[in-house]
């Protein structure tokens, strides 16, 4: 039996217990408004996650119930004798019910048309009191439930035990610091004994505050089917995972998310059954809520197969909205696009309804899942849906973490959002596009962003230094940051920070270390805003900037890289809009010539040599006059600053000559060439279609 | 009748309620806390709970000087958090005679106004009564440069 139906067994024979408790006191005091309230509110919440969890017959039961009760509140019936006995005749066979389910897992075969049959009768006045008796419960009531394995804790006692075992750990951390190198093999042992004591009461303190994430999923149901019904639309809701457990806290905060995206699921996704009828979907839409352990990390995921979200309609949003300025609308991504749905205070809609559109809400979804330390993202196909993927940590308690040196003091990282350590040097150097530095690692430029600059800790890094570089993963973002040194890695217990220090937004919090000290937690959702390029993106389903250049880029520097062929070719940067990442299966073909599909219109592509092998290929996008198109490449070679002399003998029509760069010979592809050559086969402008 | 702590900020004397001072401590080393506001000394591990200290010479506009052998922090509570007030001495607990408070408009640097209950005629000297609440009302810090 899972988790989550022992819980609800648990928890309703509870309810039941009450229930016929305040029954039996109705029929002595019948005319308490407030205790036919109680009695309504019981049932009710025994009923909602009855539906969840699919238990028909109690759900029946209890619903034939409800209805009893709510003729009883609106018409103030004096509650006879009747209500409260076929009300109690339910109650029995709801704990009958319960007693099987928690004996066999499931619900037992047979019907309750009599107990519902008697309910139904209370409800024509005349007929209730005569007809009461005859009605006898075939079925005894149940024994008492079987003495359960399980006992409620007051919360406060498990939040205080976690609170003690954390100080434990430290208290543990600070022994095994100062008896480091200790030569007395005793005190080692007894060390290594009480380490052990201490993991394996931090995990068992810890499992007491798992829930299963199906409880902050039980109202859902309900809600889905009340806005189905206010909305005119249909809509079936599925869900998977929902055992799995997740840190009692961290549940808390991600309730309201969840809520969130269903009701613009509902709202918003998913269409009404004509119009679904007209685009041949089937009539009822489809919800999906699911959930999986990845590491330490939950991972949930909704998705609709709705209209999904319109680029052309984000667009115009946010020129309405005044979010961004054509230029840098020009260069956006669709993926880049969607993320302006995050954006506190962006709404697509055109008008507020009762249940979406106010454009409050998916940036407070964002800042919840950030503030634990997750990630959400959002792909989206036009026509065919949305997903929201959410990723958060299993606790947040005790983290893993890495200590960082900078300008001699000691930050913590969580360990999950470390990719890798490495430092800079031949094999990994870090280039210098228009001042700001980046990284090639294994054929991409990660942007990298100095510690001691975001935290304005004194001189910043000078070209051609060696540099230990941290590399951060953020949802999809890749990036580095440089730091000075790195330390121990270290559990922490997660401090927050005093209000006045809440602002920088660069700290998660603080924690104690080993030794004693405080260290600040870096936030790797802050650092990823500070390296600038909020970009994220789910490979394959939407084209992935590897490099972010911006329109209206100037300078003279030059991009090398590979594309079939011998010898490598160059672009200049101030004609590079961006790089994209894409897979094969995303290259068309229109006359024969290749093309990809890029912000609704097709981009012309180029190969410069064979076409590039390998599962991903890059494009580089150039722009000039405000037409693009892109040309096919295997591998980014590097960036230098400047260009060197050109060949003059060397030009040729495409080519703007040979050059010697970083002494080797490379061709300076001219991009205007290709672009005004293309334009005559294919428009593809530079705008998008609106 | 209240009681109040009094303590010496550079050669200036103040003082704030008993009620609220959960611990005095000598004066340690504090972690830096990056793009803070400048009166936030740093963080401090008060048994296993993380304090904010405060600079009480930089928040009342006094010239910054280096910790002298006296030097101590003072915890007091505000809203739920810890804080320390880095003083650069603490004197006696005093027992203040309400009907003796003095308006602060009739005697005080503009810049202490705002951060002063009220002023107490001592035989030692003015002592300037704090309001904790408001002394940690510190202007928001900056936002990281993105």
């Amino acid at each position: 039996m899972d988790d989550l139906l022992r819980e609800f067994i648990a928890e309703t024979n509870e309810h039941l217990a009450v229930l016929e408790r305040d029954l039996v006191a109705l029929e002595r005091a019948s005319d308490d408004a407030r205790l036919v309230d109680d009695i309504f509110r019981n049932i009710h919440s025994i009923k909602g996650t009855c539906s969840f969890l699919g238990l028909k017959r109690l759900e029946s039961v209890l619903h034939a119930a409800e209805s009893a009760l709510d003729k009883l509140r609106d018409e103030a019936m004096p509650p006879a004798s009747a209500v409260t006995g076929a009300l109690l005749g339910a109650c029995d066979r709801a704990k009958t019910i319960v007693a099987v389910l928690a004996r066999d897992g499931h619900e037992p075969d047979g019907g309750d048309a009599d107990v519902i049959a008697r309910l139904e009768l209370t409800m024509r006045p005349s007929a209730a009191v005569a007809l009461a008796p005859a009605l006898a419960m075939r079925e005894p009531p149940a024994a008492e439930p079987a003495a359960a394995s399980t006992i409620r804790v007051n919360l406060d006692t498990v939040e205080r035990l976690m609170a003690q075992v954390s100080e434990l750990v430290l208290a543990r951390n600070q022994l095994v610091q100062m008896l480091r190198g200790q030569p007395d093999p005793e005190a080692a042992l007894a060390l290594q004994r009480l380490s052990q004591v201490t993991s394996d009461l931090q995990e068992s303190v810890m499992k007491t505050r798992m829930q299963p994430i199906g409880q902050a999923w039980m109202k859902l149901p309900r809600m889905v089917r009340d806005l189905a019904h206010d909305l005119g639309k249909k809509i079936e809701l599925t869900f998977q995972g929902g055992e799995t457990e997740l840190d009692r806290q961290v549940l808390e905060l991600v309730k309201h998310p969840f809520t969130h995206l269903m009701r613009n699921a509902a709202d918003h996704g998913i269409e009404t059954p004509v119009q679904r009828r007209r685009d041949g979907k089937a009539e009822t839409g489809q919800v999906s809520l699911s959930a999986r352990q990845e590491g330490s990390a939950i991972v949930i995921t909704l998705a609709d197969d709705g209209r999904g979200i319109d680029p052309e309609r984000i667009r115009a949003a946010i020129r309405r909205g005044g979010f961004a300025n054509d230029a840098d609308l020009l260069a956006m991504s669709e993926h880049q696009l969607l993320q302006f749905i995050f954006h506190p205070g962006f709404t697509t809609a055109a008008r507020v309804t009762n249940v979406s559109g106010r454009g409050v809400g998916l940036d407070v979804v964002r800042s919840n899942v950030e503030k634990i330390g997750g990630t959400v993202e959002v792909a989206s196909s036009v026509g065919r849906g949305t997903r929201f993927t959410i990723k958060i940590p299993l606790t947040l308690a005790i983290v893993p973490a890495l200590l960082l040196d900078c300008r001699g003091q000691r930050f913590a990282i969580p360990r999950t959002a470390v990719a890798e350590l490495l430092r800079s040097g031949p094999e990994h150097r870090i280039d210098w596009i228009h001042g700001a530095p980046v990284l090639r690692l294994r054929g991409s430029l990660l942007p990298l962003v100095a510690l001691s600059d975001v935290l304005h800790l004194g001189e910043s890094l000078s070209a051609g230094e060696e540099r230990l570089i941290v590399i951060i993963g953020y949802g999809a973002q890749r990036f580095g940051i440089m730091v000075d040194g790195v330390d121990d890695a270290e559990e922490i217990v997660v401090k927050s920070l005093a209000p006045i220090l809440r602002g920088t937004r660069l700290f998660a919090g603080c924690a104690i270390l080993g030794d004693g000290s405080v260290a600040l937690i870096l936030d790797p959702g802050a650092l990823a805003a500070a390296v600038g390029t909020m970009e994220s993106a789910e490979p394959a389903r939407a084209p992935t900037p590897l490099l972010e250049l911006g329109s209206g880029v100037r300078g003279d520097g030059l991009l090398l890289f590979g594309a079939g062929g011998e010898t490598p070719k160059a672009l200049r940067l101030a004609s590079l809009l961006r790089i994209e990442e894409i897979a094969p299966e995303q290259i068309e073909q229109i006359d024969s010539k290749p093309i990809m599909l890029y912000r609704g219109a097709a981009l012309p592509l180029h190969l410069l040599g064979a076409m590039p092998a390998g599962e991903r290929r890059l494009v580089m996008i150039a722009a000039h006059e405000g037409r693009m198109c892109g040309f096919l490449a295997d591998a980014v070679i590097d960036t230098v600053d400047h260009a060197t002399m050109l060949d003059p003998s060397t030009t040729r029509p495409g080519v703007l000559g040979t050059a010697t760069v970083a002494g080797r010979q490379v061709e300076i592809v001219d991009a205007a060439h290709y672009i005004r050559a293309a334009s005559a086969r294919l428009l593809a402008p530079a705008r998008g279609a609106a | 009748m209240s009681d109040v702590v009094t303590i010496r900020v550079g050669s200036e004397k103040f003082a704030v309620p008993v009620m609220q001072v959960r611990d005095v401590l000598r004066r340690q080393n504090a972690t830096p806390v990056p793009l803070a506001p400048p009166a936030v000394a740093g963080l401090l591990n008060l048994r296993g709970r993380v304090v904010t200290a405060i600079d009480l010479r930089l928040r009342l506009g006094l010239a910054p000087q280096a910790a002298e052998g006296d030097a101590a922090h003072v915890v007091v509570e505000n809203g739920g958090e810890l804080y320390a007030l880095a003083v650069d001495g603490v004197g006696d607990v005093l027992n203040v005679d309400e009907r003796r408070l003095e308006s602060v408009a009739l005697a005080l640097d503009a810049r202490w106004r705002a951060v002063a209950s009220a002023v107490y005629p001592a035989e030692t000297g003015l002592i300037v009564l704090l309001d904790i609440a408001r002394l940690l009302d510190i202007a928001p810090v900056r936002r990281a440069a993105s």
